[in-house]
C-alpha cells in the first residue's frame, strides 16, 4: 500500500466508488509522519492523537478543493501545521491566564510523561527546543528530525527559503547556547 | 541522485558540527512513544469519523428549515400571548389578605433589607419580579390604578420596557 503514488491515491479518493478505500490508504501512508510532526510540537500523545485525527478529517473534507498547486504531502502537512499552531495558541492563552508560561509547563510535563522514554540528554534537548518560538520550533523540527527540504518547508509554512534558512540557523545557535549553559 | 543526496547530507552535518558541536553529537533517536497498536487502529478511528453522511434531498432540507421556522414563530407568538394575559389579569386583580401585606413593601424597603439584590437587578429580573407578583411593590391609588410609592404606574413600566427595546426574546430567552 505504500507503493501507491500520491496521484493514484488522489484519483481513488475522488472516485465515489473507491473514496473510502483510497482515503484509508492515504491515511496509512501519511499517518506516522503527520503524527510525529504534530507530536514533536505538542509533546502530549493525547493532544497529538486529537490533532492528527482532526487533520485527516479536514483533509477528507477538503480533498475536492485541492488544487494540486503543491504536492499532496505538503498540503497535508500544511493542514497539520495549522491545526497544531491553532491548538498551541489556544492552550497558550489558557496557561497565560493561569500560570503564565505554557513552555515551562510543557517542559515540566515531559519528564513525568509515561510516553517519554528519553534519557537526560534527550530531555535537555526537548527543553532547549521549547525555548524557541513556535514557528522557529517548527522549522527546527522539520529540518533536524524530519530532514525536510527547505523548498517543501517553504510550501508548508508559507515562508521564503531564505527566511527559513536564517530561522533554522538562529534556532540551532539558541539550542547550542542552551545546551552549553546547562 | 543518491550521490547528490549523500553529498548534501554530509554538507549539512559538517555545517552543524561547525556551528553547534554539542547538538551535532546528539543522537536523533525518537524519545517519544505511542500506546501499543496505535497506528494499526488509527486509520479505522479516522474512517469512523468521516463515514459518508446520508445525503438529504433538497425537498427534505426545505421542509426541515420551514418546519423549524414555523415552530420558532409559534413559540414567539405564544410568549406574547402569555405576557399579554399576565398583564391583563394582573390589572384586574384585587389585593386581599396576604397581598395587602406585600403591597406595603416598597422597592426601596426591599433594597435596604437585601442590598445584595442590586447586584442581580437588571431589567429582566426587575420585570419578572414586578410582573410575577412574588413581591408586590405596586399599590392602588384612589382611582384604582396600580402605582408604587415612587409613582410609577404599570403603563409607565410598559412604556419603559418598550423604549428600552426589552423584547420578549430577551426576557424569556427564546
Amino acid at each position: 500500500m505504500d507503493g501507491y503514488s500520491d496521484n493514484k491515491l488522489l484519483e481513488m479518493c475522488l472516485n465515489p466508488e473507491s473514496e473510502n478505500y483510497g482515503f484509508s490508504l492515504l491515511i496509512r501512508k501519511y499517518q506516522k509522519p503527520v503524527y510525529w510532526h504534530i507530536r514533536r510540537m505538542v509533546l502530549d500523545h493525547e493532544d497529538a492523537d486529537d490533532l492528527v485525527q482532526d487533520t485527516f478529517v479536514k483533509v477528507w473534507r477538503n480533498l475536492r478543493k485541492f488544487r494540486e498547486e503543491s504536492t499532496l504531502y505538503t498540503w497535508i502537512y500544511k493542514i497539520a501545521t495549522n491545526e497544531t499552531l491553532s491548538f498551541l495558541q489556544k492552550k497558550k492563552l489558557k496557561y497565560v491566564l493561569r500560570t503564565g508560561n505554557l513552555e515551562n509547563q510543557l517542559a515540566t510535563q515531559i519528564k513525568d510523561d509515561s510516553y517519554f522514554d528519553g534519557d537526560e540528554i534527550q530531555l535537555k534537548l526537548q527543553k532547549a527546543i521549547l525555548t524557541l518560538p513556535e514557528k522557529q520550533r517548527l522549522v527546527f523540527n522539520m529540518k533536524y528530525f524530519e530532514d525536510m527540504k527547505y523548498e517543501d518547508m517553504s510550501e508548508v509554512l508559507g515562508t521564503s527559503v531564505g527566511a527559513l534558512k536564517a530561522s533554522h540557523h538562529l534556532a540551532v545557535k539558541k539550542i547550542e547556547n542552551f545546551l552549553n549553559n546547562l | 541522485m543518491l550521490q547528490d543526496k549523500n553529498n548534501k547530507e554530509q554538507a549539512d552535518k559538517l555545517n552543524l558540527e561547525a556551528i553547534a558541536p554539542e547538538l551535532a553529537k546528539m543522537n536523533k533517536t525518537n524519545p517519544f512513544m505511542v500506546p501499543g497498536n496505535y497506528f494499526e487502529k488509527l486509520p479505522d478511528e479516522i474512517m469512523n469519523k468521516i463515514r459518508v453522511p446520508k445525503r438529504i434531498s433538497p425537498a427534505e432540507l426545505l421542509y426541515t428549515i420551514f418546519l423549524k421556522r414555523k415552530l420558532n414563530f409559534a413559540i414567539i407568538v405564544s410568549g406574547i400571548i402569555v405576557i399579554l394575559a399576565i398583564l391583563f389579569f394582573n390589572k384586574s386583580e384585587n389585593i386581599t389578605g396576604e397581598n395587602q401585606f406585600f403591597s406595603n413593601i416598597t422597592l426601596d424597603d426591599l433594597l435596604r433589607e437585601n442590598p445584595e439584590i442590586i447586584e442581580y437587578m437588571d431589567e429582566t429580573f426587575l420585570v419578572e419580579t414586578l410582573l410575577a407578583g412574588s413581591v408586590q411593590v405596586i399599590d392602588f391609588n384612589d382611582d384604582n390604578v396600580m402605582v408604587n410609592d415612587t409613582g410609577i404606574s404599570q403603563d409607565d413600566l410598559i412604556d419603559y420596557l418598550s423604549d428600552e427595546e426589552i423584547t420578549t426574546e430577551l426576557m424569556y430567552e427564546l
